[in-house]
């Protein structure tokens, strides 16, 4: 049966391919880019002259000059005879019409290089001047796609399938040059040869791999700081949906968790463990813009990533990279023949767990089983409904297979003057749950132009379009449609037979509906669902760079981050009972616009004197913020029809509301990377920021940092030791301040407004109140994180291995927080304060073994983090209670302990016979109930603890629990042979709890609601039968179900994120159809997770810190299985 | 040299920049006023009373009140779907409380926002005084009130709370719990400057603001709680002799839409259908629906008991008006099916029939009738029987019960009724202090029957744990079987509130 299924997976997977890839469309598309980038050149370029009497190779270099046409031709054409050209606006062709039109000389355009000829000796000319080869690798592999150039000029072309490349019209003196991805750039003289064959080197740790840093870039050996960098190679043939997953397990120190497992959904990054109770996002910075997270982006479109770890990489974003920071390079052009790239994939996703509840007999069994034992009426209906024989399992019914697809096409290319690349996406994921699914397109033109020598212009332009439709998940005050699923009774039928078809409203009405409980039928609930929220982004930068002197330059950089963002919710008018209905129709539609305005002026100043090296910069920049939304809402539409979810079809109600704020940030910053013989690096920063979220007078603050590196392999006495294994040791370590002021704007403000939410009756009609909206505090200030960094890096047996580890201490100080104060305040909302100390201590190690065995080339790597969290103070204030959950607040943050730990009573079994309740402390226990744990009385006078009191009371709460996980774990395997690669990869956390707070939904069997069979099965029955799981019972005294370490588990998982198989066709078909390279795959994502967690998933991200690891009904992460193509032109 | 004046321009440009730059860090506050330049004018202090009177109107603020006035008294089974509908009201029903009760939580931040809210006026206010010294006695007088109200509360069901009487500053959050005799203290002292001040009567465009006969008569059900009857008397004839009030002529037309805010009603809580929003943007009542019959459009709560009930004198016409019983038709073709309710009935009292109801179950235009001038005359009654006046006793007894007596026997929104009454109601003649007492004691049982009152009653009355526990005997059930007379006459302040207080807060022996 399960195999039936499967191959059917497949089959309507190859169909939905076929069916949705258009791949005809592409392929026109494709050849179009490519006669066009001949054509278009010649055609678009206007040449403009005005020469009296000046010889024709003149002529030709203005040409040159004026364009990036070039002119090849043998010394037999006579070029020194002498014309008068005046011409404007004139294509190429037309003027050298001009110029040889009485003369013995033919012309050809190709592109950009025009050849002239004495007439009757063409083809000669193109024999004399070309060159051939064959590229291989180290092992004499043939190289196919390798890029080979004439130095300086366009002129260029690939290797063929199996290695081999001819050039043309190639000067004596000049140059080639072989570039080609995870390969040495080689620059070759030509010398007059006529056959050059060359073996390219792979590159194989990467040590000259340039790492940008912020405000620049640095070469990875000299980095004195700790980076995680991840290239575009290493993120390679991994199918991500979400741009954060590239870093999930990938970068050691970096902890990468979904909020859930909704398309779309944001994820968690979470840098060197957990720094303040407020917000803990990184700031983001895509080329350059910093901007508010990378869900938007294309993964395609990603270059390279790196995360600045410690204080003193990132303190040059002061005071907004106290959670570290992320910068995103994307993909830009390169010299050479324009490469272009077609890539796809489509899948199907299914939930990665589908939980077990009970069928229609257990269910009507156990709500019999709970009011016999609780002595309470049964449902008046529970008869007839269970007669009438449905057995509906509501999770498969509204679950679902969802398809994935993605597309993805660009081109890039470009010659001394101009490069670019351009791209285009979409990608479209449906949920594993129905009325779920994620869509973006996106576009992206990166082009950078060289107007002269010095002065560098260019653009980076992305633009994105996302629509997402979500359902309700489980928070901190409403319980989700997860949970409302595996609630549901199951004796109901889907659709509801007696349901009037005839009905106007039948597509909402004819759900069938439960009369014993109030669970809400999920499958009419995300029938209902009408909840799409569209985002339009422009992100962008336009730079000069001018160079003033050799060395000295000074660059601008403009960038902008827009987001046009649209809000759609339409609830149906629909009945199904008096509690499960909407009578009047209503539409809400909101409309946001946030703008983010970035201006950077840099100079750079890099000087090398004779052993000293270094670069100097110093910066200005302004930010500016603004957000402005409204939105409306309007009740009573004539239909449910699609055409009537407009406001203006609803006719009551109307109410519009709308918002703005605003804030910006200016900051000048410097920074000095030192060298010294190649052996002693320091980097220092100092960074000073003032911000408009503080009060006049708290708007400044100073970031500084320092680190240092010593290249011990480049001292004399070590390689003296003759230790020829060890290609680079480098030690590091760095200091440095950085700054959080993540808060509301104006929360220095005390403020007060007026809405409908303070109004009441007066005389018949409702009065305008103003009330107190925000506290503010006007002594909010910056919050400081500190930290130190020390680490290694070794490069051993010829870049084979290489390993890098740091130990951190990073202490958050004067912590930005929103302490959650007493209720008896009457405030209407917590004020932010600086509130303690958090300190973090943890390990990053990396360690990647590489190696090539004749066609068998294998890459490992694994990465491991440690955290260690510890609050050091809480100011003047007390212990901090959060994680709000239908049981209480569950987590406690107190001085001594980790952040957001759990805490609650401890479950001590189960009472077993009335003996065990008669010695226990719990008068109102019966046998079958839980026994918690005395553990402490009535503080004495002094306020000492006491013992164990007799009385289960507030005092007899404790910590049951802590969400940090000890260490993360990531691993990765590649191995490739001949055509065939295989990777996998690994990710895991270990040590940490789970709040499981969805077995408040699942495991109470109060006879109401469905519930986890196991629970239901394995639940105390009689003496002996049960120590874990308490008796089926509608009502009891004892409070079970109170917040306790019932609901921890062990959170511990290991995931097999992506596992893929790729073949890549051999190169002699590849020549045949005419492309240079291809390559087929299957994957596999979220395939096995190894845990012990009961719940659905263990992945689980939250919003809040205070809320960490705690399960509020998770969507639970998608398996998806899918087959893909990639094709280079 | 093009490239030159390329280059002196960005440097201007940054030169620029930078010299602006304490502008560039101002940010305007958008739509919202800093406090500390909005009370400027006694206009500006009316606006910020709007928002003391506004928590009244929460679902926060009626739904405990209906729950600890009703639910855990032997009036009213919690009712719903089952037990498992908001356990939390169920919980309190069953004297089970913990410390996590929801309903608990949210009856404790309604009442401490309000006071708050209170607290600010009664602070800004004297600055703005000479501006209209006499609006601005007012208004303290009515934000005086509300505070008496909203501590009224507390003290009543959690004994000594904080006691704030001005808005506290995040350094004083610090407070231990007062005594409870120092809340009732300010209670008193609340409702006597709020009585002072008050205006008898409103132009009917104030119809709604607290007046001195409010303040008055909660002033005396302040001192009921301390037993105070000779300072109740005095406080409450000044209600009965300012005249402001008469009984309705009909005790079937008091719960209608035409009499809200009539001639017997001394203070009710507006509602209005505004079609405004959700949860508390509305400006009407969750109550109507909330109580009506499951299935008759509504959730289904608050099921007055048979022990209600039979608390009627079969005379008694009240009965009608107070119960709804099934097969009671009403017009709209409403039949009344109370099937699945826990007892099989339902308050007839807060029913809106099919064509009065608002579309949205949240929004009822419907008053609480608060503080009717029925319940005065009652509580006059009764500290006079207790002062030794049985027969001024008697007169304003009587009044009650021939008003009662002249009731519509067949209630016109009825197309026909379950239930026929004959009328006889005798008069009460009683001038034995401990027979009148309890003549009393039923009168107002029967007269506001589920009109939130009954747990009041019981606590002042100091039978509320011999009641109960009775009540469980004769019905044979827990509610009310556990009652314990060291605890139970007061619930448990919210846990978190005594968590986050770290230690200053002392919870309520027992829990």
């Amino acid at each position: 049966m399960k195999k039936n299924r499967c191959c059917n997976d497949i089959k309507s997977l190859i169909f939905l391919y076929l069916r949705r890839m258009k791949l005809t469309l592409g392929l026109i598309i494709l050849t179009f880019f490519s006669s066009m980038a001949a054509d278009l050149y010649s055609q678009t370029t206007k040449i403009n002259l005005d020469c009296e009497d000046i010889k024709i190779m003149d002529v030709l270099t203005e040409i040159e000059n004026q364009s990036e046409f070039r002119f090849f031709y043998n010394e037999e054409i006579n070029l020194s005879s002498r014309v008068s050209v005046n011409v404007s606006d004139k294509q190429v062709s037309d003027v050298l019409d001009i110029l040889f039109n009485d003369k013995p000389v033919n012309y050809e355009i190709l592109g950009r290089q025009v050849v002239l000829s004495a007439q009757n000796e063409q083809t000669e000319v193109f024999q004399q001047n070309s060159i051939s080869g064959l590229v291989t690798d180290a092992s004499g592999q043939p190289l196919p796609g390798v890029t080979v150039f004439l130095k300086g000029t366009s002129n260029g072309t690939t290797t063929s399938t199996e290695g081999r490349y001819s050039i043309n019209n190639v000067p004596e003196n000049g140059f080639l040059v072989f570039t080609f991805i995870g390969m040495k750039t080689q620059e070759i003289p030509i010398d007059g040869k006529k056959i050059i064959n060359i073996i390219l080197s792979e590159v194989s740790i990467d040590i000259e791999e340039i790492v940008t840093i912020g405000y620049g870039t640095v070469k990875k050996r000299d980095l004195t700081g700790s980076v995680a960098s991840i290239s575009a190679k290493d993120i390679g043939v991994i199918t991500v949906t979400n741009s954060a997953q590239i870093l999930q397990g990938k970068a050691s120190g970096v902890m990468v968790t979904s909020v859930s497992g909704s398309p779309g959904a944001d994820m968690n990054i979470r840098i060197r463990g957990l720094g303040t109770v407020n917000s803990n996002e990184p700031l983001y910075v895509i080329d350059g813009i910093p901007t508010s997270g990378m869900n938007n982006l294309n993964p395609n479109d990603i270059e390279s990533i790196e995360v600045l770890k410690d204080a003193s990489s990132s303190a040059i974003y002061g005071s907004r990279a106290a959670s570290g920071v992320v910068l995103i390079t994307t993909k830009k052009g390169a010299v050479g023949t324009p490469k272009i790239t077609f890539e796809s994939y489509m899948g199907v996703s299914t939930p990665s767990k589908s939980p077990t509840q009970l069928n229609s007999e257990q269910y009507h069994d156990m709500i019999q089983t709970a009011h016999l034992n609780g002595g309470t009426k049964l449902p008046k209906k529970l008869e007839s409904e269970y007669e009438k024989g449905y057995d509906t399992n509501w999770w498969d019914e509204f679950t679902q297979k969802g398809v994935v697809q993605n597309y993805f096409l660009s081109a890039s290319g470009g010659s001394e003057k101009v490069k670019y690349a351009f791209s285009g996406g979409f990608f479209k994921q449906e949920g594993t749950i129905k009325a779920s699914a994620y869509e973006r397109i996106s576009f992206r033109l990166n082009s950078d132009y060289s107007i002269t020598e010095k002065l560098k212009v260019g653009l980076n332009l992305g633009i994105t379009n996302s629509t997402r439709n979500s359902i309700t998940e489980g928070t901190q005050s409403w319980f989700g449609l997860v949970s409302e699923a595996l609630n549901m009774d199951p004796m109901v039928p889907v659709i509801n037979p007696d349901a009037d078809v005839n009905d106007p409203d039948y597509e909402f009405n004819k759900y069938g509906y439960t009369s014993i409980t109030d669970s809400k039928n999920p499958v009419a609930t995300t029938a209902r669902t009408f909840n799409e929220s569209n985002n339009f982004k422009t992100l962008g930068n336009a730079y000069l760079n001018y160079t003033i002197l050799d060395g000295l330059s000074y660059r601008m950089n403009v960038g902008i981050d827009i987001n046009n963002a649209l809000t759609d919710n339409f609830n149906p008018r629909f009945y199904l009972t008096p509690s499960e209905k909407n009578s009047l129709a209503s539409i809400y539609r909101s409309y946001g616009y946030s703008q983010g305005i970035v201006l950077d002026n840099m100079i750079t100043y890099t000087k090398t004197i004779e052993d000293h090296n270094f670069t100097a910069i110093a910066v200005f920049t302004s930010e500016e913020q603004i957000y402005d939304r409204f939105g409306g809402s309007k009740q009573e539409t004539l239909t449910n029809d699609e055409a009537n979810r407009v406001l203006d079809a609803a006719t009551t109600s109307d109410q519009i509301s709308g918002t703005k704020s605003s804030n910006s940030l200016l900051s000048y910053l410097g920074r000095i990377n030192y060298s010294f013989k190649d052996k002693y690096l320091l980097t220092a920063s100092i960074r000073r920021d003032g911000s408009s979220r503080f009060a006049p007078g708290y708007n400044w603050g100073l970031f500084p940092s320092v680190s240092l590196g010593w290249k011990i392999n480049e001292e004399s006495f070590f390689k003296k030791l003759n230790v020829q294994f060890v290609d680079l040791l480098k030690l590091r370590t760095g200091w440095g301040q950085i700054g959080n002021q993540n808060i509301s704007d104006y929360a220095y403000l005390s403020l007060i407004k007026g809405s409908n939410s303070t109004r009441y009756v007066i005389g018949g009609v409702p009065l305008q109140g103003y009330a107190p909206i925000v506290m503010g505090n006007p002594n909010i200030k910056w919050e400081t994180v500190e930290s130190s960094n020390f680490g290694i890096d070794a490069n051993l047996f010829k870049n084979k291995v290489s390993f890098s580890a740091d130990y951190y201490i990073k202490e958050t100080r004067d912590m930005l927080l929103q302490v959650p104060l007493v209720k008896y305040s009457g405030y209407p909302s917590d004020p932010w304060s600086n509130a303690g100390s958090i300190r973090n201590i943890g390990w990053d190690i990396q360690l990647n073994y590489r190696n090539l065995i004749s066609d068998f080339k294998y890459d490992l790597g694994v990465n491991l983090t440690t955290l260690n969290n510890e609050v050091i103070s809480l100011g003047t204030g007390g212990a901090i209670y959060g994680g709000k959950t239908k049981l209480g607040q569950v987590t406690k943050t107190e001085v001594g302990q980790p952040i957001g730990s759990f805490y609650g009573y401890v479950m001590d079994g189960i009472f077993q016979n009335n003996e065990e309740v008669e010695k226990g402390v719990q008068p109102n226990a019966e046998p079958g109930d839980i026994r918690f744990k005395d553990i402490a009385g009535t503080p004495d006078s002094n306020g000492n603890p006491t013992g164990p009191d007799g009385i289960i009371d507030g005092y007899d709460l404790t910590y049951i629990g802590n969400p940090i996980p000890d260490f993360l774990l990531g691993f990765s395997m590649n191995l490739t042979y001949k055509n065939f690669d295989l990777g996998l990869f690994l990710q895991g956390v270990y040590g940490n709890e789970i709040y499981n707070a969805s077995k408040f939904f699942t495991f109470r069997a109060n006879g109401r609601y469905n519930m986890d069979q196991d629970a239901y099965l394995n639940a105390w029955n009689g003496e002996g039968t049960s120590n874990t799981i308490p008796r089926i019972v509608s009502t009891e005294k004892n409070n079970n179900f109170r917040n306790s370490s019932f609901f921890i588990e062990d959170g511990s998982y290991l995931r097999l994120k992506d596992i893929h198989l790729g073949y890549s066709l051999p190169s002699s078909l590849c020549k045949v159809i005419n492309i240079s390279n291809l390559r087929l795959f299957v994957s596999a994502q979220n395939l096995v997770t190894f845990t012990k967690y009961s719940g659905l998933d263990p992945e689980i991200g939250s919003s809040t810190l205070l809320d960490v690891g705690i399960d509020y009904g998770t969507y639970p992460q998608p398996k998806t299985l899918m087959g893909g193509i990639s094709i280079n032109f | 040299m093009k490239n030159k004046n390329i280059l002196s321009l960005f440097i201007v440009l940054t030169i620029t920049t930078m010299f602006s730059c304490e502008d560039f860090l101002e940010r305007p506050p958008y739509a919202l006023l800093s406090s500390d330049v909005f009370y400027s004018d006694p206009e500006k202090l009316m606006q910020g009373l709007t928002t003391a009177y506004d928590p009244l109107s929460f679902m926060q603020f009626d739904l405990p009140l209906m729950t600890y006035g009703n639910m855990v008294t032997d009036d009213s089974e919690k009712g719903g779907s089952d037990v498992n509908d908001i356990p939390s009201m169920y919980a309190l029903s069953r004297f089970r409380s913990v410390p996590d009760n929801i309903t608990s939580s949210d009856f404790w931040n309604t009442l401490y926002s309000g006071i708050y809210a209170s607290n600010i006026i009664i602070q800004k206010a004297p600055e703005l005084e000479s501006q209209d010294p006499a609006l601005v006695q007012r208004i303290v007088g009515e934000a005086k009130f509300l505070r008496g109200l909203y501590y009224f509360h507390l003290a009543s069901v959690f004994g000594g709370v904080p006691l704030a009487i001005t808005p506290l500053t995040p350094g004083e959050l610090t407070l231990e719990r007062a005594s409870s005799d120092e809340v009732w203290n300010q209670v008193e002292i609340d409702f006597s400057e709020a009585a002072e001040v008050l205006p008898l009567k409103y132009p009917a465009s104030d119809v709604g603001r607290a007046t001195k006969g409010a303040a008055n008569s909660m002033l005396a059900k302040a001192y009921l709680m301390r037993q105070k009857y000779e300072l109740a008397e005095t406080a409450l004839a000044k209600v009965v002799s300012s005249n402001q009030y008469t009984l309705i002529d009909d005790f079937g037309k008091i719960f209608t839409k035409s009499f809200e805010n009539g001639s017997e009603s001394v203070f009710e809580i507006q509602h209005l259908n505004t079609n405004s929003g959700w949860i508390n943007e509305t400006e009407g009542t969750w109550i109507p629906l909330f109580c009506q019959s499951r299935k008759n459009g509504g959730y289904g709560f608050d099921c007055p008991t048979e022990d209600l009930r039979n608390e009627f004198e079969p005379g008694d016409p009240r009965l009608i008006y107070t119960i709804t019983f099934n097969g009671d038709v009403f017009f709209g073709n409403d039949t009344i099916d109370n099937s699945e309710a826990p007892t099989p009935y339902h308050n007839q009292k807060v029913a809106l029939g099919t064509n009065e109801r608002a579309t949205s179950f949240n929004d009822q235009g419907y008053n609480i009738r608060f503080l009717r001038y029925a319940d005065v005359l009652l509580l006059y009654a009764e500290v006079l029987n207790e002062n030794g006046k049985p027969n001024e006793a008697l007169t304003y007894l009587n009044l009650v019960r021939d008003r009662a007596r002249a009731t519509n026997p067949i209630d016109p929104r009825r197309v026909s009724q379950v239930i026929n009454i004959t009328v006889d109601l005798p008069p009460v003649t009683t001038t034995s202090k401990d027979e009148l007492r309890l003549k009393i004691w039923h009168e107002r049982r029967v007269e506001l029957a589920m009109e939130y009152i009954r747990r009041f009653d019981l606590v002042r009355q100091k039978r509320y744990g011999q009641v109960m526990r009775e009540f469980a005997t004769k019905y044979n059930t827990d509610k009310g079987s556990n009652f314990n007379d060291g605890y139970h006459y007061l619930w448990p302040i919210p846990g978190n509130e005594v968590n986050m207080s770290n230690g200053k807060l002392v919870q309520n022996p027992g829990y």
